[in-house]
């Protein structure tokens, strides 16, 4: 029950609206399909006693415009359920997707990329498939079997009690297999994200696997996945292999012994004509009594669909509970940002032991440069990732124009920050796309074009056929320093206050990087800018130079001041320039 | 290096817009799933047998039924039933339920098993395909339409296999027994029945000719919000820092609507076939009682026939019905299965003859012949490549991105083959060894860092036969084992998602990964990018120890990494257009001085 429940959580009022329809027309269609056994006993009677042609016509007219409107009634519901399960699942498929989008990194990381893959796309279908397919069922073989019964009941003890044994041994088996199954079915889900990742590993990895001749090492990790996938299949389609043929012997022998029983009753009956009615009771009882089983089988089969539907609801519904983390402050932020501050910041990953960032306190003003150097994970781009908020600060806070920047609107913050990341941040799509990415309103190729020569892109970019070429997922037909060209045009074409650049001259040779950092000069004199690099050749020229290390600023000034007195910083400085500094 | 994948979608077969006729293409698509159980070809012949006497069996019975209604209905008028004989009846009815239980249980159990092995086999072929794909269809395809093959696809053609393969095979035995024992029980009533079951033979033909195409459509729809879903989750922090939530919103409502389109199209398609299926079998029954009584009432047939003929129509409806219901789920896995082969089907990088001479003790010569390359057909990349590299040299490659570095190193480790001239190591093309071959006389260290979901050991180790402490001393030498024993299980600790390595720190992994490779020549490809200079030294410390006597190519950007190698090749535009040692190029002035120069500009 709190399994189905979990997958109606999200009807709306006109799902139950149409549910309700779809209900009146289950009971009509019902009331047709009993209807028709009941012509069929008259034309039964009329036969045994001899009535005419005519008189069994009459009948037949009722019942072939029974099976007619059962029909239209049919399609009704077909179409009205049919409705149901595609709108709802589209419903449920946007509203997950929202969710996820209003997801900060940590959400993302506790329920892992592959899982909210399978969450959107799989665990949906579950759910429409159960609608389409077996919610009629759900409505329809209750009815039916209620209706049947009042129907039957009373007419008959034996054949009462040798149907209701029935109905007792068929729910004792259903209940017997479903002990078995739910486990698997609950696990079916949970190993279908596993082939997702594994799947995604072998795409994302095929260099490395090539490269390594890792092709069999591999497979043997595929079929693990695989084998767990299909020895659960299995063990659940070995449990449900007594369904459906126990189910069958049940429904046969309760026909038969009917028609036994009823011939010692008729045989102790004295009266013909009660033999008579009894004869023809008999042959209308049994076609009610296996109605009756025939819509305890469907319930079987949708206790079978029913379990995987419902862990795949729960899914969604972990999905759908999760309230992010970073959320939307009240405010809006408007005008050129004048001043950044990190005021004590401090963080910590979710559960990890150590702070990642401890009491990080700085201010950079409009038209100052801020570069952060340090060695692999002191931090640095934990700390970018404060600034557009994919992360809030455990303990202190960054302030924008002295505000938390926890008070202002995502959108308006984020708007205002042009953030190149470390990481690829290629989009399938054109090179326009690319660029113009997330930007509510057009702009001009020229301004595409201005950003690119900035970003010293136009030359490539031009080579590769203009704005319109084509990037394939992930940038893959991009260099390195390509992919960070066209992010940094990207930062640069929305013109934002705030610059971050996460590491991504790193893939850019000497000259270029420098060459970028020139124009980009210009182009930002009015705006903040953050660099976070390796090179000390990237950030000599900054006005102000963070050194950071395990997490802790160890040195902040400009480049020659940090010489001076930073023995971090010099360290670095040595490595690089050597003898030539 | 524009363009270091290939575009070769022109190449390519486009595998979800196979034209074939819709009817016509749900029976190839069959055909072929059943040419793929023949692995399990006894298990089926087994299984199609057991179907059999299934449908046997369970057209045995009805007729004991109509038996037992002839005794019945002829002791009516006396009230003396031969409760002997229906006695008797009862008892080989019971038998033969019983018989046709156990043998349909078993027919359940192999139709069941083949499913479920036919679909983990099918994603089992997948995942060796993707070893013999060209990268450029991995790249181009998108990673979330393969992982839709792999995981949707499959599964709704073993659903299909598990349910409907059986009732297929029990309902057209039964189809056929019950029509043959019809025939033998009455003629005229026979033909009656045949009347309504042929018109629901042709509208089922005519359903799935029209509505074949939004099953596909809905497989490929599928397809494509996994592939949009996949994307978007991924690239997560871009759509947040870009707040491209509008735009990501606006495709995924777009393929969301066409989705729910094609389902509700088929959900129809899949819900009115059998509503109408059992208006027929309400009409045979009609006919059969309208036509029955009219023959009673002449005196031609006893009631029981009547009886007999409405099992028979029930039991011949049966199967029918559960043949028609099916009739949705075979035509979504005939379209799940397209594309599932449309991927076996792909184009494979050529085959190789695994017949070639082992390649020996490597001395690590190794030469650039001419080398032409064009990732689309008409846009070289590399025009005439042409260096050599004595054993042992450290080699690094340098130039402006997009030179075309990388794509030197695609093709020394045969990722793509060149259009013309030869890479030789020790005087023998690269041609004449596998793969296989060339990849081991590498190790290699890749631009993008690619850790899988294992410990982390595992991923250093990875395929090698490497001790644990081997592992251990290779990270201490680089210097991120601090990093590795803060993570919560140490070595032990699996690397999800979550795990906060930065960018560096996957660098270093990846590079203790090639350490402990151990094979005779080395390439690192922009391999500490986001290591710090100091940590990179670390690297190069360690590195050195092992490169000794190895040739080594290094592509990197910074000069504290290409500074001391005994050869620099400066690239520009696809050409080598300088050559010499770091103090010899900067001594004269040209391109790579002004490139070392400036890192100094201001």
């Amino acid at each position: 029950m709190n399994g189905f429940l979990a997958i109606v959580r999200h009807f709306r009022a006109k799902d139950w609206v149409c549910i309700s329809f779809a209900f009146i027309l289950t009971v009509a269609q019902v009331y047709l399909d009993l209807k028709v056994p009941e012509y069929m006993a008259s034309i039964t009677d009329t036969l045994l006693e001899n009535g005419g042609p005519s008189e069994v016509m009459n009948e037949a007219v009722g019942m072939v415009s029974c099976a007619v409107l059962s029909l239209i009634v049919g399609m009704g519901i077909t179409l009205v359920i049919g409705v149901i399960s595609s709108s709802y699942s589209m419903y449920l498929r946007r509203m997950q997707f929202d969710r996820v989008q209003s997801f900060s990194m940590e959400e993302m990381g506790r329920f892992s990329t592959h899982s909210l893959i399978t969450r959107s796309t799989n665990d949906i279908k579950q759910i429409q498939d159960f609608i389409g397919l077996s919610l009629e069922s759900m409505m329809r073989a209750p009815i039916l079997a209620i209706w049947a019964l009042i129907k039957i009941s009373g007419s008959n003890f034996t054949w009462t009690a040798v149907t209701s044994v029935a109905v007792v041994l068929m729910l004792v088996l259903v209940m017997s297999v479903l002990r078995k199954t739910i486990p698997g079915f609950k696990m079916v889900q949970k190993l279908t994200d596993e082939i997702n990742r594994a799947s995604s590993e072998l795409v994302d990895g095929v260099r490395v696997i090539r490269a390594y001749n890792a092709e069999e090492y591999e497979g043997r990790r595929f079929t693990d996945a695989n084998g767990k996938l299909v020895d659960n299949n299995l063990r659940v389609h070995r449990a449900m292999s007594y369904n459906v043929p126990f189910n069958g012997l049940i429904r046969n022998c309760l026909n038969m012994s009917i028609y036994w029983t009823g011939a010692f009753i008729i045989c102790g009956t004295v009266s013909y004509e009660v033999r008579l009615e009894l004869f023809s009771d008999m042959i209308v009882f049994s076609t009610y009594a296996l109605m009756i089983l025939n819509s305890f089988r469907t319930l079987t089969q949708l206790f079978n669909i029913m379990p995987r539907a419902s862990v795949a609801a729960q899914r969604i519904n972990e999905v759908m509970d999760t309230a992010p983390t970073v959320v939307d402050g009240p405010r809006k932020h408007s005008g050129t940002p004048g001043s950044l501050v990190f005021d004590n910041v401090s963080f910590r990953y979710p559960g990890t032991n150590n702070d990642s960032l401890t009491g990080i306190s700085f201010s950079v003003e409009r038209g100052q440069t801020l570069s952060i150097i340090g060695s692999t994970g002191s931090g640095k781009t934990t700390l970018a990732n404060l600034i557009p908020r994919f992360y809030d600060p455990t303990s202190g806070s960054v302030m924008l124009d002295g505000v938390d920047i926890r008070e202002y609107s995502l959108e308006s913050l984020r708007r205002n920050i042009g953030f190149v990341s470390q990481t690829n941040s290629m989009l399938s799509g054109t090179v326009r796309e690319n660029i113009h990415y997330g930007m509510d309103a057009e702009i001009s190729d020229d301004v595409t074009w201005g950003a690119l020569s900035i970003a010293h892109g136009d030359g490539f970019v031009e080579d590769m056929g203009g704005l319109d070429s084509n990037i394939v997922e992930r940038g893959r037909n991009l260099s390195g320093g390509q992919k960070q060209r066209i992010a940094i045009a990207r930062a640069v074409a929305r013109d934002p206050g705030v610059f971050v650049f996460d590491d991504s001259f790193s893939a850019l040779d000497f000259k270029t990087d420098s060459g970028i950092r020139r124009s980009l000069r210009e182009r930002t004199s009015d705006a903040i800018v953050v660099i976070i690099a390796q090179r000390i050749g990237t950030v000599m020229d900054s006005d102000k130079i963070i050194v950071l290390d395990g997490g802790r600023i160890v040195g902040m000034g400009t480049h020659d001041e940090l010489l001076e007195d930073c023995e971090v910083y010099r360290e670095i400085a040595d490595s690089q320039l050597g003898v030539d500094c | 290096m524009a363009g270091r994948t290939a575009l070769m979608s022109g190449r390519m077969k486009n595998p979800a817009g196979v034209t074939m006729e819709d009817s016509e293409s749900v029976v190839k698509s069959w055909v072929r799933i059943i040419g793929y159980m023949g692995r399990y070809k006894h298990i089926f012949i087994f299984a199609v047998t057991l179907a059999v006497f299934e449908s046997l069996f369970s057209v045995l019975v009805p007729n004991r039924l109509s038996d037992m209604t002839d005794i019945i209905e002829a002791g009516l008028t006396s009230g003396n039933i031969d409760l002997y004989a229906v006695s008797r009846l009862g008892i080989l009815a019971f038998g033969l339920y019983l018989a046709s239980t156990l043998v349909m249980f078993f027919r359940y159990r192999l139709t069941s098993s083949i499913a479920q092995r036919v679909g983990g086999n099918l994603r089992e072929d997948m995942a060796g395909k993707m070893n013999r794909l060209p990268l450029g269809y991995i790249d181009t395809q998108g990673k979330g339409d393969i992982m839709s093959r792999f995981a949707n696809d499959t599964d709704t053609v073993s659903i299909a296999i598990n349910n409907s393969m059986g009732v297929f095979i029990h309902g057209i035995a039964a189809f056929t027994l019950c029509i043959i024992m019809m025939f033998l029980t009455d003629v005229r009533l026979t033909l009656t029945v045949l009347v309504t079951s042929a018109m629901g033979i042709i509208m089922s033909v005519v359903v799935i000719k029209y509505t074949q195409k939004y099953y596909r459509k809905q497989q490929s729809n599928i397809g494509g919000m996994y592939r949009l879903v996949s994307e978007m989750y991924s690239s997560k922090q871009v759509v947040m820092a870009y707040c491209g939530e509008t735009s990501a919103r606006r495709k995924f409502d777009r393929i969301n609507s066409d989705l729910r389109e094609s389902c509700l199209k088929s959900e129809i398609t899949i819900g009115l076939l059998p509503a109408a299926m059992s208006f027929m079998n309400s009409m045979s029954y009609v006919l059969v009682c309208i036509v029955g009584a009219l023959m009673v009432l002449n005196g031609e047939i006893k009631i029981g026939v009547i009886v007999a003929f409405i099992v028979y129509v029930r039991l011949f409806s049966g199967p029918f019905d559960m043949i028609t219901s099916s009739i949705g789920r075979i035509q979504s896995a005939a379209a799940a299965a397209e594309r599932v082969f449309g991927f076996l089907d792909q184009e494979e990088i050529p085959s190789e003859d695994d017949d070639v001479e082992p390649v020996g003790d490597v001395r690590g010569r190794v030469e650039f012949r001419d080398v032409r390359f064009s990732y689309k057909p008409g846009k070289e990349i590399i025009h005439g490549f042409s260096a050599v590299v004595e054993p042992g040299q450290k080699v690094a490659i340098v130039g402006p991105t997009g030179a075309g570095k990388t794509t030197i190193v695609n093709l020394l480790m045969r990722f793509y083959e060149m259009d013309s001239g030869d890479i030789l190591i020790d005087g023998r093309s690269i041609r004449d060894m596998t793969r296989t071959q060339v990849h081991d006389l590498f190790c290699m260290v890749l631009q993008d860092t690619w850790l899988f979901d294992g410990t982390v050991t595992e991923n250093i180790a990875y395929c090698n036969d490497v001790s644990d402490e081997d592992v251990r001393n290779a990270c201490r030498a680089i210097g991120v084992e601090d990093h590795i024993l803060n993570l919560p299980d140490g070595y032990d600790t699996i690397l999800g998602e979550n795990i906060g390595l930065s960018a560096g720190q996957k660098q270093q992994i990846t590079i203790a990964r090639a350490m402990v490779d151990r094979s005779p020549m080395l390439i690192l490809d922009e391999a500490t990018s986001s290591v710090d200079t100091r940590t990179e030294k670390l690297i190069q410390d360690a590195l050195s120890g092992l490169m000794v006597g190895r040739t080594s190519f290094i592509i990197a950007h910074r000069l504290s990494t290409i500074r001391d190698s005994d050869l620099i090749l400066v690239m520009d535009k696809g050409d080598i257009v300088e050559q010499g040692t770091h103090d010899d190029l900067l001594s004269r002035d040209t391109f790579y001085a002004r490139l070392y120069n400036s890192q100094f500009d201001r």
